[in-house]
């Protein structure tokens, strides 16, 4: 059994949370956001089981866009880079604007699965919009080729290469 | 135990399973414990949505609109309901059945069950209903029952909306009967309170019988949103009935389940020859669901041991080809480690998914509101004053500073006055049941 350190209630071990004052029981194990997208960028299943990997082209801003293009050999985070964090990620769209637009440093992820493309909002402040529907935290989209993204409010079209 | 095979990076990472027509994604809270005869507590967040990407055909709805015309309902708020009807019945399409009944004393069929309605007939119908009387709620479900039944078809997707803003008196128990028979025989109910003189808790029996939810409506001005809101979610059902069931592992117990999405509320869990079976109810194809379980686990030895085997279940299912349809499955396992093991150095890098203790927090938020109204209603008036102010803190902790503020006023009028307001403890009830909806989880910056 443990006890609650605020209210003295006892519960049984591994408990996360005090059911009758609310406080955390255990918040020194818990995965801060930023590392558990670190945990869940880690492979279940290979990433392209098959053929050569998917790469698409990213039209990022208002057109005129700007274009990028990129290989889903891996999970690709879609974010900001904030020097002072240390964080980069691997589509930077600090040059963009990330920041006037709202983008997170940690904002969405893009990978491929069973010869899909994926995207996943990773709680991002500002949201990310599929289509201009805005996708679920950490629930797995599929887009396809001309689907609309909106990365806060940056706004990228999928080219499918 | 179970002897599982060990895969090479099991993890806490989120377990997915995509096949047919549905996605299931566990996150689990651990992925070792340590080998123990002492009871521990596990956690799974589990998703369940429908794939974006399907093609289906809309299911035909038999919808019953059942509409209090108590003297209540004078002014503003009948004329609010007349329009959201006129509005509902331009999204109808001529495969679907509408019965409108409207009720005060007694319940009186203004359009019986019909498919292919005169859109026009209709609206000037309801532009005639006038106010009287008071509200007892049982003459209207049960002629509204009546209707829906009658207008079933083979494959029709038959929902009851009922809208009231009063209490009903002496026909709670006849109420709560009649949802069940509703929920039995694949009837499914939305059921709005509009204002504040309505008995929340009757409506949520209500809803948790039929397989269907109870909704506050706090402005007349909101009415034709709540029920497009609803036409809405039918409309993107795939399954009229949806099923979890649960096989839990050896020495493993089931001890709750809620759902965390679209709104939090405790899910039903049925004992049965095979383990759990839990009842989710209409699954659409624009809401996701997802559910927190909790499993204790004792006597844990060293190895893998399965936990759970979740396995859901599409019951029913209108507009899809049936073959493609299947259920979908996923294990889930943890692995018991010796706590002096010198050899187990990834046991400190098992963290816990920051996902799961936000789920929880807010279900706990949800428990702490009941208990407060229960021990309001066991005249513990100070025991009650103190949750809600525990609560207003932790709200204002995760950033929900508006039901804070509502849950600390409440706190104060409760210890001056011995009782909540009207308002306040409809806000309070809605607001915690609605935290997951407005706050998933602490955000990236």
């Amino acid at each position: 059994m443990i006890e609650c350190p605020s209210c003295h209630a006892r519960f049984v071990a591994n408990t996360l949370v005090c059911s009758e004052c609310g406080a955390l029981l255990h918040p020194e194990e818990w995965v801060d956001d930023e590392s558990s997208l670190e945990i869940t960028t880690e492979e279940i299943e290979p990433t392209a089981q098959s053929g050569p990997p998917l790469a698409v082209r990213l039209h990022i801003g208002e057109e005129p866009s700007q274009s990028t293009e990129v290989t889903l050999d891996k999970k690709l985070i879609i974010g900001r880079s904030d020097p002072t964090s240390q964080i980069f990620p691997e589509i930077d769209l600090a040059p963009y604007g990330g920041l006037e637009k709202g983008v997170s440093r940690r904002h969405a992820r893009l990978s491929s699965r069973r010869g899909l493309i994926i995207i996943e909002d990773l709680a991002s402040i500002n949201g990310t919009y599929l289509n201009g529907r805005r996708l679920t935290p950490y629930l797995p989209e599929v887009i396809h080729d001309g689907d609309q993204l909106q990365i806060g409010s940056l706004p990228i079209r999928i080219e499918v290469l | 135990m179970i002897p599982i095979p060990r895969r090479s990076n099991p993890g806490t990472q989120p377990v997915e399973r995509t096949g047919s027509v549905l996605r299931l994604r566990a996150i689990r809270s651990h992925e070792y414990l340590p080998a123990r005869a002492e009871e521990q507590a596990y956690y799974v967040l589990l998703n369940v949505a429908l794939r974006q990407d399907l093609s289906y055909e809309r299911m035909p709805l038999n919808l019953c609109l059942v509409l209090d015309r108590s003297t209540s309902m004078s002014g503003i708020r009948l004329q609010a309901v007349r329009e959201a009807v006129q509005r509902i019945v331009d999204h109808l399409s001529s495969d679907d059945v509408l019965s409108i009944v409207v009720f005060n004393d007694r319940a009186e069929v203004l359009l019986s069950h019909q498919r292919n309605i005169d859109r026009a007939r209709v609206k000037a119908m309801v532009s005639t209903i006038q106010p009287a009387g008071g509200t007892e709620l049982l003459q209207g479900l049960g002629a509204g029952v009546r209707e829906v039944t009658q207008g079933k078809g083979e494959h029709s997707l038959n929902h009851l909306i009922l809208l009231t803003d009063g209490h009903t008196y002496g026909d709670e128990q006849g109420c709560l009967e009649m949802a069940k028979w509703a929920g039995q025989n694949q009837v499914s109910m939305s059921l709005m309170g509009l204002g504040e003189d309505w008995n929340e808790a009757l409506l949520d029996q209500m809803a948790a019988l039929s397989g269907g939810r109870s909704i506050y409506i706090d402005s007349p001005r909101k009415v034709s949103e709540a029920f497009e809101q609803i036409i809405n979610l039918l409309s993107g059902v795939v399954s009229p009935q949806t099923r979890l069931h649960i096989l839990s592992g050896l020495s493993v117990d089931l001890h709750e389940v809620f759902q965390v999405t679209p709104e939090i509320q405790r899910v039903a869990v049925a004992t049965t020859d095979r383990g759990c079976t839990a009842g989710l109810g209409l699954l659409s194809r624009d809401s996701e669901r997802e559910l927190l379980m909790e499993f204790r686990i004792r006597d844990l030895k060293p190895g893998v041991q399965m936990v759970a085997s979740l396995n859901l279940e599409l019951v029913a299912p209108g507009g899809i080809e049936p073959d493609k349809l299947c259920h979908e499955q996923i294990t889930l396992n943890v692995e018991g480690f010796s706590p002096d093991d010198p050899n187990a150095p990834r046991v400190s890098s098992s963290k816990i998914p920051a996902a799961i203790p936000n789920a929880l927090t807010r279900v706990v938020l949800f428990k702490m509101h009941e208990k407060a109204i229960a021990d309001l209603e066991a005249g513990r008036i100070d025991a009650a004053t103190q949750r809600l102010e525990t609560m207003a803190s932790r709200l204002a902790a995760i950033g929900e500073t508006e039901l804070a503020r509502a849950a600390m006023l409440e706190a104060g009028q409760l210890a001056r006055t011995g009782a909540l307001s009207p308002e306040g403890r409809k806000r309070i009830h809605y607001g915690t049941r609605a935290l997951s909806l407005t706050s998933r989880g602490k955000s990236h910056d």
